[in-house]
This record gives C-alpha cells, structure tokens and sequence, in this order.
C-alpha cells in the first residue's frame, strides 16, 4: 500500500476514535509489534540500498505523525474524560451544614492564663495551695494574729475550730518560701471563698498572688514589674498610680490603680515582703527582701471583656460563657 | 469615716483647697471613697485602714494633712473651773485591759430649759455629727460625740444619780448579763471587760453603756468616763456579739493613751458651756506597767533608701519624719534613732517608718526600677498540664464551666455523694453548706439550667478540687464531663452521642495524655447506669469513671432524659512519659481478615485477648471492623470480625508464617470458646 493512502486511512481512523481504549487500539494497530507501519518498516530489507534511505524516511515521517496526531488526541480525550467525571460528581455546595458548636474556655481560665503567660515568661514559676487552709496559714503566719482588725476584711467561711476556706491566696507565699526557700519567684493563681455576695461579690472568686524574694529586690523594682505586667494585660500605655495602702503582711503596702475613662480604678494590692512573713517561713530579713502582689481575677476578666455584674460568671449560662 | 471639710480646716487653721484634697488624701493612704456636697459644706468619705486608727478623728485626718503640707495644726485650749475631787470611787482590778481611767464629775446641768423643752446644741456640733452618721441623741451624749468625732477619744457618761456605790472595771463573769442601751440584753463570756457599780454591769466597757445607768432628758448630774483600753482586750468582742458602735471601732484600733484628760477638758468645757453645771477635778487611775509604751526604732538611711531605690540625704527623713510627729532622739552617720508618737500603734519596726517616708516623699515620686535577677529554672507545672487538658476538650467541642466548690448537702445526700462531706460552719445561706464531694452536682445543675432554656445539646466539663474528710481532709482535682445529646440531628449528621462516642472520648483523653497501661472494667459508681458505664484503670489504680448516668439520678433530680457523664482525677491524666520517637519499620505488613461467629452473650474483650495472645509478637494493629447479628446466623449468635496487620522491624513476614499463626488463634478462640470461622 502506498503511504499516502496510509496516512489517509490513518488520520481517518485517529478522527474517529473518541475514547482511551480507541486510541490504545489505533497504536496497536499502526505501532504494536505486526501494525501497520511497523510491518512497512521490516519491508524495509527487501528494497534495494539506494531506495531504502528514502523509503525509511517517509516511514519515520509517517510514524512521528501518527504519534503527533495521537499525542494531541490523547489530550483531548483526557480533557473530555475530566470534563465527563466532573459532570457527574457535581454536587449543591449551598447545602448548609451544622457545624458543632466550639468548645472554649471559661473567660476566668482565660484570664488567669493570660496573666500567667507574661508571668511565666518572667521566669515566676506556678505553684498551688490547699484550699481548705489552717487559721495559721491564711493568718498567723501571714503576720494577722487572733482578733487583729485586719481579720474583719476577711469574712471567713470555717469547716472547723482551726481549718477554713482561704480567704486569700497568701497563705501560698508561706507553703512556697517553705518549701522551695529563698530566692524565689512564684505566682499562685486559684480559688478563695469570702462570705459576701452582691453585684460585685461572689462568696467564691479568684485571685493569682505573686512573690518575689531575692537579695536587694526594692519598692521601685515591684513598681516597675507591675506596671510593665499591667501595660501587657490592657495591651497599651497605661497610667498606673501607686498609693499607700495597709496589709497585715507587706510593708510599705500600695494599691495598685490605673487610670480609666471615669477616674482611677482599682486594680491590685501589693507591698514589700512584711519582715516577720520572712522569719516566720525561715528567710533571714537581713539577706532577703522581695515584694508580693494580689490580683482579682474577676476584676480584670469584667474589665477585659466588658462586664457587669460578676455573678453572671459562675451561672455557667452557655449563652454567656461561650462567647469570651 | 465621713468628716465635713469645714472641721479639717478648722485644725488646719487655714482653708484648704478643695481641687487637690481627695488626691493628696489617697496619695498619704486615706482612699478618699467619694467628696459630696452637703449644704454649704463637703463632706469627705475616707476609707480607713485598720492599722490606722489614729485617724478616726478630724484631728488625726488633719494631722496627716498637716505633715503632708509640712505645717502644723492650730493650738486649742479649753479652759474649765473646777471644783473639789470626784466623790465616786473607781476600782481598776482588770488593770491589763483598762491601764487608764480618767473620770470626772459634773451637777447641776440641765438637758432642758425652763420650759422642758431640751436645750439645743451649736448648729455645728449638729451637722458635723449628722455627716459623719452619729445620731443625735441628748445634749450629753451628743458632746461626748463631738469630742470623739473630733480628737478621737471615746468618752462615755453616767447618770450619777443612777449608780450606786462604787464604780469597779473588771472582767465579766461566765453567763454575765447586761442589758445595752440599745435594749438587747447578752450574756458575756469572761474575756468581756465589764464597768459595774455595787448592783452589777452600767457598762460593756469600750463598746456600750447600759440601759439602767444612761443620760437621760432628766439628768442632772453625771459622771464623765475617759478611759484608755487595751486594744487586744476589745478587738473581736462587738464583731461576737454584732454591736460594732463607733466607741468599739476605736477602741479596738488603738486610741492614743495620752488622750484622755484633754477628751476630758473638752468635754466638761462643753458640757458647762450648753448644759450649765459644775465639774470636778479630774482623776486618773493609771497603771503605767500596763501602759503602751512610745516605742524606740533604729532607722538606717541606708536600709530606707535601699528598700525604696532612692537616694534620701539623712537631713531630709528626720525632716520628714518630725511632721509626723516623730520624735528623733538621736541621729549619727547612718543611724536615726525615734521615739514613736503615743497616737500610732502601727508603728513598730524600721520597715514601718520606710513607709511612712515613703507615704510623704509620695510613692508615684519613687523610682521605677527594671529588676534583674536571675531567671528561675523551672519544669512543666501541674498548672500548664492541666490547661493542656482543658484545651484538649474545648477542642473537642466541650465548653468549660465554674462552679462554687459548696453546694447543698441535701443535693449531695440524694446523689449519695455524701461520704466524708464536710460542711460550713457558717454558710452564706443553706444551699450553699457543704464542700463538693464530685463535680457532678455541678455540673447537673449547668445541665437543668441550660436545658430549661431550650438547650438540648450541651457538651460541658470542669476542672477543680473536690474535698472529702475520712481521717483528715483531702482535697484533690478532679476532670468531669457532662454530655447531654437530644438535637434534632440535620440532614448530613445522623448518629446521636452514645457510650460508644464517650468511650471513643475517654480513651482519646487517656491517649492525648499518654497514660500507659490503662484498662476498663464494669464501674462501680452508683452514679452511673450498671450496665452501660466503666471504670477506667492505670495499672490497679482506679483513676475515672464514665457512662450512661443511672436511671434512678434522672428520677432524683426530675430530668426526663438521658445523658453521660465523666469524671477523672486531674493528675492521673499528667502527661510525665517523655517521647520517645520510633523509626518505623521498612518491611512490608501482611493483613487477615478473619470474621469469627461466636455466642451472643460472649464480650468482645474477651475474643480480642485470645486473639491478641495468640497472635505474635508482629502484630502492630487489630481492628474489629464488622459486628454482624442476624441474616443467616442462630438468633443468639453473632459474627465479629477483624483485621489483623502484621509488620516486623527487622524482615519481611512470609506468608506461611502467618498462615501458621492464624491457625493457632482459629484453633484456639474455637477451643476456648467455640468460636466458628465464618466462610
């Protein structure tokens, strides 16, 4: 057969394959081991010397057309077969779906967290205490003796004649000095029950307590460590004032207030490590000093997200909670 | 306390401006509450702290005034004729509690005029009395008052015509009555410090008076009481019996002991001056051993300025500390050596007058000073292991919730969670009475509340202490879960929350923690419902519950639908295995599937442990991928099957290997237990 008319048949046969298979079967057909252009090129041999250059060269110019053709038309075939599968998996992406409602933490674990990540990064360590605590950690040993005034600011919840429920986080400054001795860095963050309950009270509320204990630590030290941490926690410059206020266990004691758009607010009490808190847990006064800090939780999680009324935290309404 | 400002400039002797005054105030340690406008005047609330009593008294408010604006206060002087001594005697026994009494006489006065009707005091006594909350009373205990209001003694008077025979000050006896001004009677302990006359008890000294011996609008003659008594024997008494008065918070605060003749002088000026009369002399019984002293402090200047990180010269802290009243006794290179005014208790060590210097220097004039110390090596906190449980549940889903560690004992008692409660001695009200056994009744109230709302879908948990007391108290975190699936569920999702999703949960949990050795067995809690609940075991430890909550709770607490429930101990769950990275296998695994038909009744553990003990050291997964019940099987069969993977670390298992292993579990579930291969 001449090629001409091969090649004829052959873009005959390529323009009417529409699949895959078709087109394995055509390469079978012109190129598998008995094809048809195959077949030529074994003919080859029986022309003479000078006939065979050219014949090759047709032959190969047939073959790498038939591969050119069957090259573009495997593409489109595939583009075809795509496109077909596309079209059946189609699906109606409005649909809607009900995703599950996302878990999240109580606004007063984000708090505390948030106050304890700048501490950790300070280099303070978490420590946690009893909550069922003795008169002489949560008093005597913090320098309140028996019927000291001080005690009146604390209405206490007793189990009995000796035990009651913190009504601080302190008494943890005690059980860390006695435990890990000086110097020492440590916040304390947790419980503490007063009987008292209002809008702005609840008989159960949380603070986190700091302490640092170190030699030559002085009141300007504790002044700028807590207006760095208070800067960090309102995410902004802040004016912090600083004024004398009375703890049993600190001296000099201060509060701690910023300014906010209606006036100064209270925000923490702190004060140098009362030298009688240092001997009591064993610290030489003489060598150490350190200062100590308070702060409410719920206080700073209303400020931080804006609330009114502090009970509304210990509701556990989902429609509340979940939102922070 | 709440003064007019009119009475703190008329110590100052000067007007003071008012711009400044709550500033300066709260700035020296007396927190100005609030500055409202009364008439022409401004009265001033200051939140006192308890350690400064001295403050109780327009003279201690101004005295701090006065050193912050480094002047000092006017002089007054009250001048009174007298005439003879006191014909009352006055025997101190409780000379501890009372180491001065300071008394006087006063007749022929009149509370009322001609007419009968009560002779009125200066408009300014009043008003001054009125702001600061003291009720008017008579002309007599009204001046008594005014000169507690204004210095700070409190002072009480006796009808002399109501008391017979002497006076004596000593402690109560056990059971001893008296019945108050204010018409309560008590009954004293013997740590009550008592005035008596020969018939019993004219007064709770320090705190109140008694009905019977009180001025009244027909008094004539009275006798004056200004004593000193010991704090530590008044503190605590008017909180016991809930009679705070103003005499009791002073008191009790310290009032300064060389205040009472003066208290004294002004009062009987006074009471002459509006009431007519004539007084006698005034009688001090003292005993100076019992006195407190003036104290005597050594104040390095080096010490101070190292606490406060500043550089003070010497000159300018005994400056300071002069307007304060403080008395330098000496002062030599680094040393000051003070005596401490009569009128400040707080004061005791060096540390104290550091904040008194501090106090007047102002602390926003102190230095802020960057610390540097050493930063503190510290390995993960139960604190950040437990956060890192939390997480773990908000992502899957659970919104964490806080409760009060008290709730009703009578919730605990119905749920049978009552074993080693403890309870509060004085609760803030009865639902609120006992210690928290489980996080349970927590939690199931979060459940009601919410459900009440419409909420039928609610994956909750908390983490806190929970407390008991069988030999001593115990208090312990525990991590509980509440799971409460009743949504309508939408047309993508199908399956409700069952066991099976909660045992999925808990053996995610124990995963997430690595804890090793864990194991399941039926549970024990009579919380949970028998049949569908487990404890979850490390090693012999029982370390949590989970399940289907028992019928019998849905009936206590009058809920009509079913839920689950978790609980575990916090630290059971801390993650303490380091990591150990395995280099996994490059041999290929061999998979089986063998599909087992065994008795209905048989528990899967049980097949899966003779398989697992039969099946080799080499098999690293078993999966149960099918359970099958009826079509051709016996109505009490049903068929489990499972795909086993085996994989080695050091060859690649032959086929006859497995084949062989396969056989001994065949041969051995159907010894055991008759288990038939399914074809």
């Amino acid at each position: 057969m001449d090629l001409k008319q091969l090649k004829k048949q052959l873009s005959k046969d390529l323009n009417k394959a529409s699949n895959s298979k078709d087109l394995q079967d055509l390469k079978i057909k012109y190129l598998g081991k008995k094809g048809r252009i195959s077949l030529l090129s074994k003919d080859l041999g029986k022309l003479s010397q000078s006939e065979r250059p050219k014949a090759g060269k047709a032959i190969n110019l047939l073959k790498k057309f038939f591969e050119e053709q069957s090259q573009i038309l495997s593409k489109e075939i595939e583009q075809q077969e795509i496109n077909a599968i596309l079209e059946t998996e189609s699906i109606d992406i409005s649909l809607p779906v009900e995703s599950e409602k996302l878990g999240n933490l109580h606004p007063i674990t984000k708090t505390i967290d948030k106050i304890c990540q700048y501490f950790i990064s300070r280099g303070y360590s978490i420590e946690d205490g009893p909550e069922i605590e003795s008169e002489y950690f949560n008093f005597d040993a913090l320098n309140i003796p028996k019927d000291h005034p001080a005690r009146d600011m604390h209405d206490t919840f007793y189990v009995d004649a000796e035990m009651l429920l913190r009504t601080h986080t302190s008494p943890v400054q005690i059980r860390s000095i006695l435990k890990s001795k000086a110097p020492l860095k440590i916040i304390c963050p947790g419980k503490v029950y007063r009987s008292d309950a209002d809008q702005t009270h609840t008989p159960m509320f949380h603070q986190i307590e700091g302490l640092l204990i170190d030699e030559k630590v002085n009141f300007g030290n504790l002044k700028h460590e807590l207006t760095e941490f208070l800067n960090y926690f309102f995410g902004k410059k802040l004016k912090v004032r600083f004024r004398p206020s009375y703890f049993p266990f600190t001296e000099p004691s201060a509060e701690v207030d910023i300014m906010d758009k209606k006036g100064w607010l209270e925000i923490m009490g702190c004060g140098m490590v009362h030298p009688n808190v240092l001997k009591e847990a064993g610290v030489d006064p003489k060598k150490y000093s350190g200062f100590a800090f308070g702060l409410g939780i719920e206080r700073m999680t209303k400020l931080d997200y804006q609330m009114d009324d502090m009970r509304l935290l210990f509701e556990n309404d989902l429609r509340l909670i979940s939102q922070s | 306390m709440k003064i007019l400002k009119s009475h703190l400039d008329e110590k100052l002797g000067k007007k003071k401006s008012v711009a400044n005054l709550s500033n300066q105030l709260t700035m020296l340690g007396l927190e100005v509450d609030s500055i409202a406008k009364l008439k022409s005047d401004l009265c001033i609330d200051i939140d006192l702290t308890p350690n400064r009593g001295d403050c109780f008294s327009a003279l201690g408010v101004a005295r701090e005034i006065a050193a912050s604006d480094q002047t000092s206060l006017k002089k007054e002087k009250y001048l009174v004729k007298k005439h003879g001594n006191s014909k009352t005697k006055v025997l101190v026994q409780a000379k501890e509690a009372c180491p001065k009494y300071s008394y006087l006489e006063i007749s022929s006065l009149s509370l009322t005029n001609s007419k009968g009707k009560v002779k009125e005091l200066p408009q300014q006594i009043n008003s001054r009395l009125e702001a600061a909350g003291i009720n008017l009373i008579n002309p007599v205990v009204d001046i008594l008052n005014y000169v507690m209001l204004d210095i700070g003694q409190p002072m009480h008077a006796f009808d002399k015509n109501k008391i017979s025979g002497d006076i004596k000050i000593r402690f109560a006896k056990n059971n001893e009555k008296i019945n108050l001004l204010d018409d309560q009677t008590i009954s004293l302990s013997e740590d009550c410090l008592l005035i008596t006359d020969a018939k019993g008890p004219i007064a709770f000294a320090g705190i109140m008076g008694s009905k019977d011996s009180s001025v009244e609008m027909d008094t004539s003659a009275v006798v004056l009481e200004s004593a000193f008594f010991a704090p530590k024997f008044i503190r605590g008494k008017a909180r016991k019996f809930g009679i705070q008065t103003d005499a009791s918070q002073r008191f009790e605060r310290g009032v300064d002991f060389n205040l009472q003749l003066k208290a004294l002088e002004m009062a009987s000026a006074l009471i002459i001056k509006y009431l007519g009369g004539s007084c006698t002399k005034a009688k001090e019984i003292i005993s100076n051993s019992d006195l407190p002293k003036q104290k005597k402090i050594n104040l390095s200047v080096n010490f101070l300025n190292q606490k406060l990180g500043t550089k003070l010269p010497i000159k300018k802290i005994k400056q300071l500390l002069q307007y304060l009243d403080i008395k330098i006794i000496a002062a030599q290179s680094d040393l000051i050596k003070i005596l401490t005014p009569s009128h400040r208790f707080d004061l005791e060590i060096q540390e104290d007058l550091v904040e008194e210097i501090a106090r007047l220097v102002g602390y926003d004039n102190l230095p802020n000073r960057e610390l540097k110390t050493a930063q503190q090596n510290f390995s993960k906190t139960d604190y950040s292991k437990t956060l890192e449980l939390k997480k773990f549940l908000t992502h899957n889903n659970f919104q964490e919730v806080i409760n009060y560690s008290f709730i009703d004992d009578g919730l605990q008692n119905e749920l049978e969670l009552s074993k080693g409660i403890i309870k509060i001695q004085n609760p803030i009200t009865e639902n609120l009475n006992s210690m928290r056994t489980s996080l349970f009744p927590g939690l199931i109230t979060n459940l009601i509340s919410n459900a009440k709302r419409g909420n039928d879908y609610l994956k909750i948990y908390e983490e806190g202490k929970v407390f008991s007391k069988i030999k001593s108290i115990e208090e312990s975190n525990h991590l509980a879960g509440l799971i409460f699936d009743q949504e309508k569920k939408s047309w993508n999702r199908s399956s409700t929350f069952d066991f099976y999703s909660l045992k999925e949960l808990v053996i995610n949990i124990t995963k997430f923690s690595n804890v090793a050795d864990i194991s399941l067995k039926k549970s024990s809690s009579n919380i949970l419902h028998p049949k569908i609940s487990a404890d979850v075991f490390k090693a012999n430890k029982k370390i949590g519950s989970f399940g289907k909550v028992h019928p019998l709770i849905l009936k206590t607490i009058n809920f009509k639908k079913p839920f689950f429930y978790f609980e575990f101990q916090t630290n059971e769950l801390f993650n303490s295995k380091s990591t150990k990275l395995l280099e996994p296998s490059k041999f290929p695994s061999i998979q089986r599937d063998l599909a087992f038909i065994v008795s209905e009744k048989l528990d899967y553990i049980e097949l899966f442990k003779e398989i697992t003990k039969h099946a080799g050291k080499d098999l690293i997964d078993i999966k149960l991928f099918d359970l099958f019940k009826g079509g051709d099987l016996q109505k009490n069969q049903k068929s489990l099957a499972f795909r086993l993977t085996w994989q080695s670390s050091k060859g690649t298992l032959e086929d006859s290997f497995i084949d062989s292993v396969v056989d001994g579990i065949v041969r051995n579930s159907k010894s055991k237990f008759g288990a038939k291969l399914r074809s």
